[in-house]
């Protein structure tokens, strides 16, 4: 099954990471920052997956939600790029029958 | 709280919290013995389905706020099948299918577990009882099987650390409901309890929960008659 996203508000780019002394450095491009809110001193956890890194947000300076609504109306609104996409299925299942 | 990650996958004892008949029926509770019907159709609009009615177990999917309606189980209850990790594919890492949720050592076996999302049913009330209850989730297993529906549902996953936030309310509210009847109440009284005006606390002890007062709430239920 095709994987429908929105359309991505910046296309996807090369992000280079450098090395200094036992640090790397990453250098993001501004776009993708302003995108997705990122501040000096964020942290992410990096994961290799198939080749490719994937990061994750961590820390206590992400922005947070605040909550709408009240009792049974109320709910978590998150900032912008709270979500992550999280691309396909890389375990994608065979059609299901009724054989379960 | 631990950072994301720092754990992973989560054991047994991270993701299920011990039993305990006080507990009131929640989203995330597997139940054994559960009837699931099966109608599978024929090739034809027309052509009446075979129905099959297998006892499973089952995983409570319905959201706490829709599963009861002031302090009663509500009468359909919506499940997701209990299957082998194995069978759906679940790698070690968890990473997929994103259609299951993995219930690591679900029955102390060593084996992999998981909620098919794929399989999905209703369920009448009466088959989800603590008589027949096998786990229950711990309040990061909870938060992970919400994370793994609404990838399953949008592909999109949201940070474990803001389904904390945004479950903590009503975790704390089925927490003390558990205290609640560990003293001997009657369960169906505790909502109605929850909505009074507490004049210790300036407003209703549910609005205090939702403020992150639980601590306020829970000498209330202590100190309350």
């Amino acid at each position: 099954m095709p994987n429908l996203e929105p359309e991505p508000a910046v296309a996807g780019g090369p992000v280079r990471v450098s090395r200094n002394g036992n640090a790397r450095t990453l250098t993001v491009p501004a776009e993708i920052v302003a995108v997705a809110q990122i501040e000096l001193g964020d942290e992410y956890m990096v994961e290799a997956i198939d080749g490719d890194l994937l990061y994750r947000r961590v820390g206590r300076d992400r922005p947070r939600g605040r909550f709408v609504g009240n009792e049974g109306d109320r709910s978590l609104e998150l900032p912008r790029g709270a979500g992550m996409p999280v691309g396909a299925d890389p375990i994608p299942r065979a059609l299901t029958d009724w054989d379960f | 709280m631990r950072e994301p990650g720092a754990d992973w996958p989560l054991n047994r004892d991270a993701f299920f919290r011990q039993l305990t008949p006080r507990r009131p029926i929640f989203q995330g509770d597997v139940f054994r013995d559960v009837p699931y019907i099966k109608g599978q159709g024929g090739d034809r609009l027309d052509a009446e389905p075979k129905v099959r009615i297998e006892r499973r177990t089952a995983l409570a999917l319905t959201y706490p706020c829709e599963m009861y309606a002031r302090g009663v189980l509500a009468r359909v209850q919506t499940v997701a099948l209990v299957r082998e990790g194995s069978k759906l594919g679940i790698s070690n890492e968890w990473r997929g299918p994103f259609s299951a949720c993995p219930l690591p050592d679900l029955f102390g076996d060593g084996m992999l577990w998981a909620a098919d999302f794929l399989a999905i049913g209703n369920v009448d009330r009466s088959y989800l009882t603590e008589v027949n209850r096998v786990a229950s989730l711990t309040e990061r297993g909870w938060a992970y099987l919400r994370q793994r529906l609404a990838i399953y549902l949008t592909r999109v996953a949201i940070h474990l650390e803001d389904l904390h936030q945004a479950g903590r309310a009503t975790w704390d509210e089925i927490e003390l409901w558990e205290q609640w009847n560990a003293l001997g109440r009657r369960s169906s009284e505790y909502q109605d309890w929850l909505d009074l005006p507490d004049p210790n606390i300036g407003f209703t002890r549910r609005q205090a929960l939702e403020r992150g007062m639980r601590h306020l709430v829970a000498s209330a239920l202590l100190g309350s008659p």
